[in-house]
């Protein structure tokens, strides 16, 4: 009689112990969340394009479209990044509001910042979430990435005069790039005391 | 008894299931250069460039200049509104430390990393938000444009 209890009993703790492992295994996963996107994405080769000094605001405006912002010198503007994963839901970042020099301080060694000149200001939000799960846990990595173009253009004569790239893709990876002013094309300038052909 | 045990252990399990207990955890980082940034070894007194500052971490979050205001944002994960404030409360960091001159600025950058954790057990729940701040103060020289000093607070859990 004893013996027969054993059996059953131990049967038993076979059979519960193959189901939790049963239920672990299938209610276990991983599953990404539909990313959030905000703004015009900015490419590096895009970025490239830009040459201080021969590059015109049309130019900009035909290789970006209109800007979310343009800023002059003396303004506040509010920020706004759009919305991003975090804790299971999608979030709008609160907007906030950022003094213009701060911005305008990339630009300052190098360039002769006055009332005319604008900020043209590109921004990118990419957001997207990874959950793992097993049965009763749940663990959400939400990754966010930034993209920022500003560019500075003489708002009289409408050309730009300098740009800056700062791409922020993971915590652990960012780089930033400066606009490469053009190389004085000195080819058909004449020799000292020579003329031209 | 042994029976009995299995049966209630693997019950309690499918009444965790079928409630929907959860247990969940999430950690929140935004993408920020002053994460990988060590300001004590980058930063020189006299040598450093804004632009260098500014080609390593953008554009600050605020700059302060003396007699001037800043927008201050409340301690959180995500920047928002912008309070008006004088910019003295972040001059005042380096006032024993450094002789100022009217000519002196001070960039601010910040990064802030978060987690949570929540539990849901039958029908009650609790949920824990955290967050931490890295903050760094750069006092430069506006005329000069290099750096003179710099404060750096380390994001420290509370």
């Amino acid at each position: 009689m004893y013996l027969a209890d054993f059996d059953t009993c131990s049967r038993l703790r076979h059979w519960a112990f193959r189901a939790v492992c049963l239920l672990a295994l299938l209610g276990a996963g991983c599953a990404p969340a539909i990313p959030q996107t905000y703004g015009k994405k900015v490419q590096e080769t895009q970025f490239e394009r830009i040459v201080p000094g021969l590059t015109t605001r049309a130019d900009i405006l035909g290789m970006f479209g209109m800007p979310m912002y343009i800023i002059a010198m003396d303004e506040a503007p509010l920020i706004r990044e759009g919305s991003i994963w975090k804790d299971s839901t999608i979030k709008r970042l609160p907007p906030y509001r950022r003094r213009a020099e701060t911005f305008f301080e990339i630009f300052r060694d190098g360039n002769e910042l006055n009332e005319r000149s604008r900020l043209y200001y590109y921004h990118y939000t990419y957001s997207s979430q990874m959950g793992y799960f097993m049965l009763f846990y749940i663990h959400e990595i939400p990754r966010v990435s930034f993209r920022h173009l500003w560019v500075l253009v003489d708002e009289e004569t409408g050309m730009v005069e300098d740009a800056f790239f700062q791409l922020m893709d993971r915590p652990g990876r960012w780089a930033s790039w400066d606009a490469k002013p053009a190389v004085p094309d000195n080819r058909n300038i004449p020799a000292a005391g020579g003329s031209p052909p | 008894m042994k029976q009995f045990r299995v049966k209630l252990s693997f019950m309690v399990l499918s009444v965790f299931y079928l409630t929907g207990c959860l247990a969940q955890t999430s950690s929140f980082v935004t993408a920020n250069p002053l994460r990988q940034y060590d300001p004590d070894a980058s930063l020189k007194p006299g040598i450093t460039k804004r632009q260098e500052v500014i080609e390593a971490l953008g554009p600050p979050l605020t700059l302060a200049r003396q007699g001037g205001t800043i927008f201050t944002y409340p301690e959180g994960e995500m920047k928002q509104g912008g309070t008006e404030t004088s910019a003295e409360v972040y001059f005042e960091i380096f006032r024993d430390r450094v002789k100022l001159k009217d000519s002196h600025i001070i960039y601010y950058y910040q990064s802030v990393v978060g987690s949570a954790g929540s539990m849901v057990f039958v029908a009650a729940g609790s949920t824990e938000l955290r967050s931490y701040a890295s903050k760094l103060w750069i006092l430069m020289d506006d005329d000069t444009g290099t750096v003179i000093d710099h404060v750096f607070r380390p994001a420290r859990k509370r």
